[in-house]
């Protein structure tokens, strides 16, 4: 099989979520010496490219994303330790949390899925995370990019209180906030101060790209 | 619908009088107000509103008198289709949760699902509680009421982690059928349970259900996965004689609805049926108002968040869309109302049916 053929393959195995194939097709890729990370980044990356698509027009779903992920993450178990150390750079790093209370965190996972997918790299903190953690993180750790969801309209004021007090830490101008979730609108957004609003993982995805400043991102 | 022309109906009268088919004197207004009613209570958490059904009683029956909604008493049990099959709960005790959380799943591999048994809700002390205070509500004559049943894949997401369940769908179908299955066997025996202390005419059979909602699942999953269990897990607790099903399916319904999923279950005459805000009432109304008795959706977030002129307008063009169902009207929220809104909002929905909402 030509670079190309295993590189196609790849990236339809991944939105067919077939864990057997991406896992033959990575060693495949290593055996024919495609380089892991044009196998990872044109190969894999490019199907959750496609389904991310397919999930914003409503024709993929939560449980094709799922199982998409769990495909991807078989090849690149493989072809990652094979990854050259320079190769390994990311377009920026983002983390993620929900708000305190809230246990709700498929929304969240599925931005983390794709915003993995597409280059970033991601500190998951996880549901229910307390607002000095989130400030924590941005302190410590700091990412580019901090995004909270919330499902439930009890728990979508933690956002206010994470803005807030990353506001009394003066780190509030060192880190860009997005929100989103289901009771979580734009107008919401704008209100507590936020940077941005996604709808949906796609969307959360253009955002970052946006607020990043690249080629592509939401306008 | 003939409708009514002479003095003020008490809530309970409107409520039957809009199930019987018989006139209104105006719209009828379910909130689907739980956790704000402790909240009116001053209580610091929702921890006791969700596992103690006398608190829910008293909260319920006492919010109604302060707004003057008509929002009949719901009722579940404090297991919450969690503990009966083995898992493990958390009540909202942490002031900022909302809702009871499964923290330790029933089912965590195939194994499990396979020998998961149906339980018997005689042996569950919260339902014997719940059903206390269910029989002091018929004794004091608050009926119909609402009771949470299910046998859909919001009750199924109690038993087994809900990535699990959205896993499994493509990668055990059948498993998935099977469990979705069990729920509805304990729905059955539920409603055996009921209808042996309560009879079958107190009370109504009613479920949410965000996770079987395209926010999730595809219409075609819905079509293979769920609505074999969603068709009979109505059509057993109607042929045990329950009148009939109040079914709030919450969130984003409208592929289900486009590809006529929602159509196919059997609802008792008439259904109440209820849609999250994503899905027009105008939709529900031409769709399913000459079978049933259809509730309006108003947006949760902006009830809480816009001023009290915006929630009338909001509530006003709820009425506008709705008022005139073939089958029946009665303004609602399109999921909780959120705990937290202010007071002055909540009265808004009422003094809109007031002003706006008279036959």
């Amino acid at each position: 099989m030509s670079q190309k053929e295993i590189l196609e393959k790849l990236t339809n195995a991944v939105v067919a979520g077939d864990r057997d194939a991406c896992a033959g097709l990575a060693n495949e890729a290593l055996k024919a010496g495609v380089d892991p990370y044009v196998a990872i980044m044109e190969g894999c990356s490019k199907g959750m490219e496609v389904l991310s698509k397919r999930y914003d027009t409503g024709e993929a779903f939560v449980p094709d994303i799922l199982v998409a992920a769990d495909a991807m993450n078989e090849a690149i178990a493989i072809l990652k330790p094979h990854m050259k150390v320079e190769k390994a750079t990311t377009k920026g790093k983002v983390a993620l949390g929900v708000c305190e209370g809230d246990i709700h965190d498929i929304g969240k996972n599925i931005v983390k899925i794709l915003l993995d997918a597409a280059g970033y790299e991601i500190i998951d903190l996880g549901p229910s995370v307390p607002v000095k953690t989130f400030v924590d993180t941005v302190r410590e750790k700091k990412p580019e990019v901090l995004g909270i969801s919330a499902l439930m309209t009890f728990t979508m004021f933690g956002m206010p209180e994470v803005i807030d007090a990353l506001k009394d830490a003066q780190l509030r101008d060192s880190v860009k906030v997005i929100v989103g979730g289901g009771p979580i609108s734009a107008m919401f957004a704008e209100k507590i101060g936020a940077d941005g609003y996604g709808n949906n993982g796609p969307e959360a995805v253009r955002l970052v790209g946006r607020l990043l400043g690249e080629k592509g991102g939401a306008q | 619908m003939i409708h009514f022309q002479s003095a003020e109906m008490t809530p309970l009268q409107r409520w039957r009088a809009i199930l019987s088919g018989d006139p209104v004197d105006r719209v009828p207004v379910f909130p689907f107000a739980f956790g704000h009613n402790a909240i009116l209570f001053g209580y610091p958490n929702l921890g006791d509103l969700y596992s103690k059904p006398e608190l829910a009683y008293k909260t319920q029956i006492v919010a109604r008198e302060i707004y003057g909604w008509d929002q009949p008493l719901f009722f579940w049990s404090p297991s919450w289709g969690i503990t009966e099959y083995g898992g493990k709960s958390l009540f909202p005790y942490n002031p900022k949760m909302m809702s009871v959380t499964m923290v330790e799943p029933a089912v965590k591999t195939p194994e499990d699902a396979e020998r998961l048994e149906v339980p018997d809700p005689k042996k569950d002390p919260n339902m014997i509680e719940a059903m206390k205070w269910m029989k002091k509500a018929v004794e004091n004559k608050e009926m119909p009421m609402f009771f949470l049943s299910g046998g859909w894949l919001t009750n199924l997401d109690k038993i087994v982690e809900i990535q699990t369940v959205m896993r499994w769908i493509k990668y055990h179908p059948d498993l998935i059928k099977k469990l979705l299955a069990k729920t509805v066997e304990f729905a059955v025996r539920q409603t055996e349970l009921l209808i042996s202390e309560m009879g079958a005419d107190t009370w109504i059979a009613m479920e949410a259900t965000p996770t079987d909602s395209n926010t999730l699942i595809s219409p075609q999953t819905f079509e293979q996965i769920v609505l074999p269990s969603a068709i009979a897990v109505h059509q057993k607790v109607l042929d045990l004689g329950v009148p009939m099903w109040f079914s709030h399916f919450c969130s984003n319904q409208n592929g289900n609805i486009k590809a006529g999923l929602i159509d196919r279950i059997p609802m008792g005459r008439p259904g109440i049926i209820h849609f999250g805000p994503e899905v027009d009432l105008k939709v529900t109304v031409e769709r399913f108002g000459k079978k049933n008795i259809v509730i309006g959706n108003i947006d949760p977030p902006s009830i809480m968040l816009q001023p009290y002129e915006e929630v009338i307008k909001l509530a006003k063009a709820d009425i506008e869309k709705g008022m005139y169902s073939p089958r029946g009207y009665i303004m609602g929220v399109g999921c909780e109302l959120p705990p937290r809104t202010p007071t002055a909002n909540v009265y808004a929905l009422v003094k809109a049916a007031r002003e706006f909402g008279r036959y």
